[in-house]
């Protein structure tokens, strides 16, 4: 396999309304600034890969054919990738299959939504089946819901740690200037009295809804020396999928998660993942999430994502620091979200992450969730070529 | 069996610089502009966000006559619910004068390529493309020119509403009429493991086997986990706040879900549930009202 | 690159409506019957990937429930959101990467759960295109116009396309319509924009199709007949079409142009044996073989006048049909590489199969295969 490498990459700054851009404008924004992050301009891009989530958050059928000339497609190979929630990461996972085939030297990948153009959780409802449960089912929140309660029931983490992932993160974001929230008093007692959306889960242990897109650009060995002082080496990969109806399923153990685990782990040669892992951006769009993804990615034991969190250890300061961007709860456009993870850990290892920059960082871990709490992306970047 | 049914979203589209110019332009001043790309010089009509061959913004504007000439034209002889006129009527590509591009828009009937055009505005306009009523022949149109300063329009509204008739499948044909003709819920056995999966599926999806021996589960089980929801949003069907949880019914081996009616103080997970049948059953989920508490 | 084929594929029997199936059951069933035919048990499957559509299956992030029945359950797994064609090319890039040594691509639809023309009426934007009722047959008609006065084809020229195809289906049994048809039939059918007439257009059908890919380590250890994925390459031109030349398939012929670089093809009619081409109008075919390179620019009614592409001609074309006998959305492109991948793992040569998608042609993949 052809070795492949992050170069550059390019947020817009997220908000609630961008009334200032239409979606073929988000995206421009983003593939703008990741080309220009990587020093290139679209002449030097083979092929594009487009990604965002149910086209009924904007209203339009084929949006990759829409922004065609606003993702840098003109003329070029483009596909689009829609795997719901997981999507910004399948995104960056295709176009790095793309460059590591041999198939292109140089790979923009740019993924967004704008969730203010329509009600979101009425977009999101239409996730749900027609016939088996679309009737009651309101949105992210009430399915998330139900995995919170059966995660507490099952390992007896609490509302109060939830809590001090939503302070964390919260916290992280007032570092990042593309993040959506910037809540400078945030509390454990603000999230415990936040408003109920769906019990367990509160509206600060809720992701916003943001406006946003997000681009990197992927080239191969080689021109990726040329592009970066510090590429961001792609050494995994995996999109793994769990299904929704299988027999003796428990939302509190995330099998795809675990299986996608094993395999970078197992593809780097990584053996304690808590000890050779630098920093990680998790897709928690909802605070119970990321106590259980850090479980699943085996950072801890079962049941003992709770406790993680209590330790300080998941801090900017601590052993394995999680979501120093603010992660999913300070911004969620969905379509960029997981690309942002991949982004955010690939600026990392790049040592381009600003204030919220972790010092030293080698190898980072960028994960994306998504579909019917079934779909699971992982990715491992690191400074490391070999 | 066929769910009839639809998915209705109301939208607002952000128009951007480049859109939200040329429809505030149609509006104030019944006017046509177009946007010329600083490094290739074509004028686009009407303008995008980018010209995607020089992947540059477009933003140097260009004021047109609103005269110019049809490039093709087809006589539409068919219906969509949204279509602008009753059939038959005329679209065509015009080729508008000083335009490097062409804009699709109405035409008269009868008009044909080569012929010269004017842009017919409408009286009241709104801020759409259809503030351009329809081409018209050279003679026939006013010229109109209400020369005042203009903002960009930020964004139109509007809705989309689709019609579904969806196929229950093999499988949940036969679960519904069981559920609705005998109050009976099934499952389908996988050869292989065993499981039984509720409600009745067509595979086992972990064997990737079919699933052929049906099954009766019963309509008690364990509540396995719940939510109440309290968040409300347009277009929701089930009015907030209300609780639905997962249960895993007795002999089966998947999660069915369903509304719970009970004080939220009192549920459990690992709580025992029953279902309640509902007296009118149609052959949906609704032919069960909710679940309960299980009557000791 | 490692070297890619298709070793296997396997469609359902296209058809108007199919009421007693969901889209689950068709996907299952097509796949199940790849699975048989190839004599392999879905744990040899790596990787699924999946194309089809939200706004068809009025479902969002609709593989949530399909790629289950595709067997994807704790798999590798992924979705395209176009035709299946541009799936393959993903499936291909992974195995060509070494990832992976085998991964099954299904594309599927069922136009007639939802509104073909209220798919077709989304992929207008809701500024410039919708309101006025631009969708697939409208954005078509006036690229007809522009494409016939531009090198004086005729509509009987197009309605030839539509004879040719709809009489090679009467021999494919999965085909939904086929005939023996006249030029006057054609022009007498009913008028939906002038000039595209009713047989002028691809009906709407439901149904699937499914493809497996492997390595060249994986078509040697279960000893497949392989179609070997020599060229690919795929394009992408501007939305709006008013800005485009609908008179020339710039995203077509830049595709064409990779492909048979990719495949060392030099000599279209001498290397060429046989083509599978997507058109979901007659005329289009036409224009794409202007773009593939079958012909010279406007000469594509001449070429089908001649007899070349049909049956006995000497590049017969869409011997399956093509989109004109069957058309389930977002399989549509994926069948054209299947039925030229049968025909060449049985008949030796190179063959090109290509799809489309969007408003006049706007994008637009090619394959060149080679048994």
């Amino acid at each position: 396999m052809r070795r492949a490498a992050i170069v550059g990459t390019g947020q817009t700054k997220c908000k609630e309304r961008r009334d200032d851009v239409s979606f073929p404008g988000l995206i421009y924004e983003a593939a703008t600034r990741a080309l220009e992050d990587a020093g290139i301009t679209i002449d030097d891009v083979d092929a594009v890969v487009f990604g965002s989530a149910p086209e009924l958050f904007e209203g339009v059928n084929h949006p990759e054919q829409w922004c065609a000339d606003a993702s840098g497609a003109f003329l070029k190979p483009q596909i689009r990738i829609h795997t719901g929630g997981t999507v910004g990461a399948s995104t960056g996972i295709a176009a790095f299959y793309y460059v590591a085939a041999g198939m292109f030297d140089t790979v923009l990948a740019v993924t967004g939504d704008k969730l203010s153009e329509s009600p979101v959780q009425l977009g999101l409802s239409t996730v749900y089946d027609p016939i088996l449960g679309r009737q009651f089912a309101c949105g992210a929140p009430s399915a998330v819901a139900l995995q919170a309660r059966q995660y507490m029931h099952k390992y007896g983490v609490t509302e109060h740690q939830a809590a001090l992932v939503a302070v964390k993160n919260r916290k992280n974001a007032l570092l990042n200037p593309y993040a959506q929230l910037h809540i400078p008093n945030i509390s454990v007692e603000m999230v415990m009295n936040s408003m109920v959306l769906s019990t367990p889960i509160k509206l600060l242990d809720s992701c916003p809804a943001s406006d946003g897109a997000c681009a990197m650009v992927i080239a191969s060995e080689g021109l990726a020396e040329q592009y970066a002082d510090r590429p961001a080496w792609i050494k995994a990969v995996a999109t793994f999928n769990e299904g929704v109806y299988y027999a003796g399923r428990n939302f509190a153990d995330p099998l795809a998660l675990m299986e996608a685990a094993k395999k970078v782990y197992k593809t780097t040669g990584i053996t304690d993942p808590r000890r050779e892992i630098d920093v990680a951006e998790l897709y928690e769009a909802f605070s119970f999430q990321e106590m259980l993804w850090t479980e699943a990615m085996f950072f801890c034991e079962r049941g003992e994502g709770g406790k993680l969190v209590e330790s300080g250890a998941t801090e900017m300061t601590g052993d394995l620091p999680v979501n120093p961007s603010g992660g999913v709860l300070s911004t969620n456009t969905i379509g960029a979200t997981a690309m942002m993870r991949q982004a955010e850990a690939a600026m990392q290892v790049m040592g381009r992450a600003g204030q919220h920059q972790i010092d030293g960082a080698r190898t980072a871990i960028a994960h994306g969730w998504g579909g019917g709490i079934q779909f699971h992306t992982l990715m491992i970047v690191s400074t490391d070529k070999n | 069996m066929i769910l009839h049914g639809d998915i209705t979203i109301p939208y607002k589209w952000t128009t951007g610089p480049a859109i939200g110019r040329f429809l505030a332009e149609l509006r104030d001043n019944a006017r046509i502009v177009g946007a010329r790309c600083a490094e290739c010089n074509k004028v686009f009509v009407p303008p995008t966000d980018v010209c995607g061959q020089c992947f540059k913004p477009l933003d140097a504007w260009v004021e047109l006559t609103g005269e110019g000439e049809i490039i093709a034209a087809s006589a539409v002889h068919y219906q969509l619910p949204w279509s602008p006129l009753p059939p038959p009527y005329t679209l065509a590509l015009v080729r508008l004068d000083g335009a490097d591009t062409e804009l699709i828009h109405l035409a008269q009937e009868g008009l044909k390529t080569g012929d010269r055009v004017r842009a017919k505005f409408k009286e009241e306009r709104s801020g759409t493309i259809l503030d351009i009523d329809k081409f018209v022949p050279l003679a026939d149109a006013t010229v109109e020119r209400e020369a005042t300063t203009t903002q960009p329009l930020k964004e139109v509204r509007g809705q989309v509403s689709l019609p579904y008739r969806w196929s229950y499948g093999k499988a949940l044909s036969r679960f519904f009429q069981e559920s609705r003709d005998n109050k009976r819920l099934m499952g389908t056995r996988c050869p292989r493991c065993l499981s039984v999966t509720v409600p009745a599926a067509r595979i086992c999806t972990r064997c990737f086997v079919e699933a052929t021996e049906w099954v009766e589960v019963s309509d008690h089980g364990v509540l396995e986990t719940f939510t109440t929801v309290h968040l409300p949003f347009p277009g929701q069907p089930t009015e907030p706040p209300y609780t639905y949880g997962l249960i895993l019914l007795d002999g089966a081996s998947t999660y069915f879900s369903h509304l719970i009616e009970e004080p939220v103080e009192s549920l459990r997970c690992g709580m025992r549930v029953q279902a309640v049948w509902s007296d009118e059953r149609k052959g949906d989920l609704f032919d069960i009202l909710h679940f309960k508490k299980e009557e000791s | 690159m490692q070297r890619v084929a298709i070793i296997g594929s396997s469609q359902s029997r296209h058809q108007r409506r199919n009421a007693d199936q969901n889209v689950e059951d068709i996907i299952y069933e097509t796949v199940r019957g790849l699975l048989d035919q190839v004599s392999l048990d879905i744990r040899d499957v790596d990787a699924v990937i999946g194309a089809g559509d939200d706004v068809l299956d009025g479902r969002s992030i609709s593989n949530v429930f399909t790629a289950e029945y595709a067997g994807a359950f704790l798999k590798e797994e992924s979705k395209v959101e176009d035709d299946g064609a541009y799936a393959a090319s993903y499936a291909f890039m992974r195995i060509a990467s070494g990832a992976c040594e085998t991964a099954l691509v299904y594309a599927y639809s069922k136009g007639s759960d939802s509104s073909p023309q209220h798919y077709s009426g989304m992929i207008a934007d809701p500024l410039y295109l919708r309101p006025l009722g631009v969708e697939a047959i409208t954005a078509a008609a006036l690229q007809a116009q522009c494409y016939f006065s531009r090198y004086n084809v005729t509509e009987e020229q197009a309605a030839l396309v539509a004879i040719k195809n709809r009489k090679h289906a009467l021999s494919n049994p999965f085909a939904q319509i086929s005939g023996e048809l006249t030029v006057e039939d054609v022009m007498r059918s009913p008028l939906l924009a002038s000039p595209i007439k009713r047989i002028d257009a691809s009906p709407v059908s439901d149904g699937c199709c499914a493809l497996l890919l492997a390595s060249e380590d994986a078509v040697k250890r279960f000893q497949m007949k392989p179609a070997w994925i020599r060229g690919l390459s795929f394009s992408t031109d501007t939305f709006y079409p008013g800005h485009r030349d609908l008179t020339e398939i710039r995203s077509a012929h830049k595709a064409a142009e990779r492909a048979y670089k990719m495949a060392n093809i030099h000599d279209i009619e001498r290397e060429i044996a046989y083509a599978e081409i997507h058109e979901p109008f007659s005329f289009q075919e036409l224009m794409i073989y202007e773009a593939l390179g079958f012909c010279e620019k406007g000469q594509g009614g001449h070429l089908v006048e001649s007899g070349a592409t049909r049956e006995d001609g000497r590049l017969p074309v869409n011997l399956s049909g093509g989109a004109l006998s069957a058309n389930p959305i977002f399989a549509t492109g994926l069948i054209r590489l299947a039925e030229a991948a049968n025909r060449i793992s049985q008949r030796g040569g190179n063959a090109v199969a290509h799809a489309t998608s969007g408003f006049c042609l706007q994008s637009n993949i090619v394959y060149v295969l080679s048994a």
